[in-house]
């Protein structure tokens, strides 16, 4: 049985004037059916343009240059422009960050729903409207016909990205790549948009690869995480491995940055904030060895010069540092 | 909306008495005196103080403001110096000739301009957008008299496609008529054409950086769905804005192209007027350009919501 996703030594890089910004350097993970992947990393290290990539969306002057995504077996890479549009919306849907700005401002919600069945079924559209609505109740939308007429700015934040997740989840797609979902949205809100997005998702099928920053979030729905680092998976496993036995230094300043809150009577000395020193290299101009190698707390003589490869450390877990090799070959 | 439209009709009340005072000013500011032009520049003092007297012009000018305004509050224009007719009636006599003009001439523009914005935007720093800027920045450049003349010796006097010269309103027989509107109309809509086409692409491209717009192509729309119904609808609005004062500025340019096709426009008439020292006549037809202007835009305000569902009135 084929994964819902294997993205196999992904290539995006920007050519630009001042040269080649190498967004997704190479990437490498799957996803299986019905898994809630999570990938992690700070901000510009590729996350997102892994989602637009497996859409083959990669804004200009981007492009993918090298490697290749399979879908449920098939090689997205070899699609035609119009294959890709089939893919689009119905095997494979997307949620994006800011539902401020990500539905159409222009259009009603209804309208955006119905365009969305209609682009992929042969349906009427009184029958895609029946449709949209139901999807609007499962994703517990308060008064979803009237809804149907509202215009997004009518709707809270809350609200609109219910709608965006009614709307990817309409035709039942294999995978959802979600782009920091709640990110944006408020605090009280965001675990309930969370939970209903991947209720609504476990009921359809639906794998999720979900983009954050937000390592609580991660805690709470992944089945697996894939650490990403200046357009490198660095690390990635089952998220008890992941949470419990942090192979990279770079994973592991990751969970020692989550602020804790001292709960309960008995405050102890608060611990300051872990904080991890340096700045993420330019993508224009990556070190030859390890990308997290000036950062690195533990960096050592094969660092500055080698690339380290994935290093497996269980059926599920691997780490591209060279502090695993010996552990690997043992 | 209802309360909408009557507040802005309100306003316009304030606005026309400064316009009205502007004209009035500037007209009055002129060097000449229309009793000259009236009698000959040989006449007695004493003939020229009477026709002075008989037009009121021997009156301070402040009375002779007031007198004007008030005559203007309760819809009389007055009679024009130089032809003796009510200004009022040679203003609907020659208006809807400037206005069929105008307006031919806007729709051709946003025919011409909104398809080369988009197409422009599409193609961004390619060979393409460079050509369509190029043809843009040529209209914006040319001088509306020379364009004018020249469409009239390629197309009428070389090809012989259209009438040189004559004149049948449109109303009396639409063909003819708008054989004798194809040049002027074309000529006056070259030049918003390309400012609209380049408002056209920076809004689109604009639009275009924007989220909803991706998530549009993640839905699996084509490029041109994804152009032309989620970007243009919203890139409109901002077009909108300067169609609304391309065409205040038509109105103004109209004299131009009505002088160079030998059309029976009000802009014709305002120029004749000036040269004349026509007061009441450049004072009235002014005053009702600008009354016209305002309804433009608020036509373009109200127009503007259909466009962008998150204006409120």
């Amino acid at each position: 049985m084929y994964p819902v996703l294997k993205i196999d030594n992904l290539q995006t890089h920007f050519h630009t004037r001042t040269g080649v910004a190498k967004a997704i350097d190479v990437v490498s993970f799957e996803i299986g059916k019905g898994e809630i992947v999570c990938v992690v990393g700070e901000s510009g290290c590729g996350k997102s343009m892994t989602a637009l990539s497996v859409l083959r969306l990669v804004p200009h002057p981007g492009r993918i240059v090298g490697g290749e995504i399979w879908l449920d077996g098939e090689n997205l890479m070899a699609f035609s422009e119009s294959e890709m549009r089939a893919v689009r919306g119905d095997r494979v849907s997307m949620i994006f960050q800011e539902p401020m700005v990500s539905l159409n401002p222009a259009f009603t919600i209804g309208n955006q729903l119905i365009e969305a069945v209609r682009i992929h079924r042969r349906v009427s559209r009184t029958e895609a409207r029946e449709r949209a609505i139901a999807m609007l109740r499962r994703v517990e939308l308060p008064a979803p016909e009237a809804r149907m007429d509202a215009y997004p700015h009518e709707l809270s934040g809350g609200m609109r990205q219910r709608v965006m997740i009614a709307e990817a989840l309409l035709l039942d797609p294999a995978l959802l790549l979600a782009d920091e979902p709640t990110t944006a949205l408020d605090v009280t809100v965001q675990a309930q948009v969370l939970e209903v997005m991947v209720r609504a998702a476990r009921e359809s099928g639906t794998a999720i690869m979900m983009i954050t920053h937000n390592l609580a979030v991660v805690s709470e729905i992944a089945d697996r995480v894939v650490v990403m680092y200046a357009g490198r998976v660095v690390e990635q496993g089952t998220a008890e491995e992941i949470f419990t036995r942090p192979a990279h230094p770079y994973t592991r300043g990751l969970l020692r940055a989550i602020p804790s809150l001292p709960l309960g009577d008995d405050d102890g000395p608060r611990q300051p904030l872990y904080e991890m020193g340096g700045l993420v290299p330019s993508l224009t101009d990556l070190p030859p060895g390890c990308a997290f190698c000036p950062r690195c707390p533990e960096a050592f003589a094969p660092c500055d010069r080698e690339r380290p490869p994935g290093f497996a450390l269980g059926s599920t877990h691997a780490a591209a540092c060279w502090l695993h090799r010996q552990e690997a070959e043992r | 909306m209802l309360a909408y439209l009557l507040k802005r009709i309100v306003l316009m009340v304030p606005t026309l008495l400064l316009v009205a005072l502007m004209v009035f000013l500037l007209v009055h500011f002129i060097p000449g005196d229309p009793a000259i032009v009236m009698v000959g520049g040989d006449a007695t003092p004493e003939a020229l103080e009477q026709v002075r007297r008989s037009l009121g012009l021997d009156q301070p000018q402040p009375v002779q403001f007031v007198t004007w305004f008030g005559h203007v509050v309760t819809g009389d224009l007055g009679r024009s110096i130089g032809t003796g007719i009510p200004v009022f009636e040679t203003i609907c006599e020659r208006f809807p000739t400037t206005f069929v003009l105008t307006t031919l001439a806007m729709l051709f523009s946003v025919a011409l301009a909104v398809p080369s914005g988009v197409l422009a935007a599409k193609f961004r720093n390619t060979g393409k957008d460079y050509l369509f800027m190029l043809v843009s920045l040529l209209g914006v450049s040319l001088p509306g008299f020379w364009l004018g003349l020249m469409a009239l010796l390629v197309f009428s006097v070389q090809l012989g496609w259209f009438p040189s010269s004559g004149y049948v309103p449109i109303w009396q027989d639409p063909i003819a008529g708008l054989r004798y509107m194809t040049l002027p109309s074309i000529t006056l809509g070259f030049f918003m054409a390309a400012v609209v086409a380049r408002m056209t692409r920076s809004s689109m491209l604009e639009v275009m950086r924007l989220e909803y717009v991706t998530h549009a192509r993640a839905k699996g729309l084509t490029e041109w769905s994804v152009l032309l119904k989620h970007a243009l609808k919203n890139a409109f609005a901002p077009t909108l804005t300067t169609i609304g004062i391309q065409y205040g500025m038509l109105l103004g340019g109209a004299v131009v192209t009505e002088t160079v096709f030998g059309l029976p426009g009000l802009g014709r008439f305002v120029v004749t007027a000036i040269y004349s020292r026509d007061y009441p006549a450049v004072q009235g037809c002014i005053l009702f350009i600008a009354l016209v202007y305002m309804f433009v835009n608020l036509a373009v305000d109200v127009l503007y919501k259909a466009f962008d569902p998150r204006v409120k009135y």
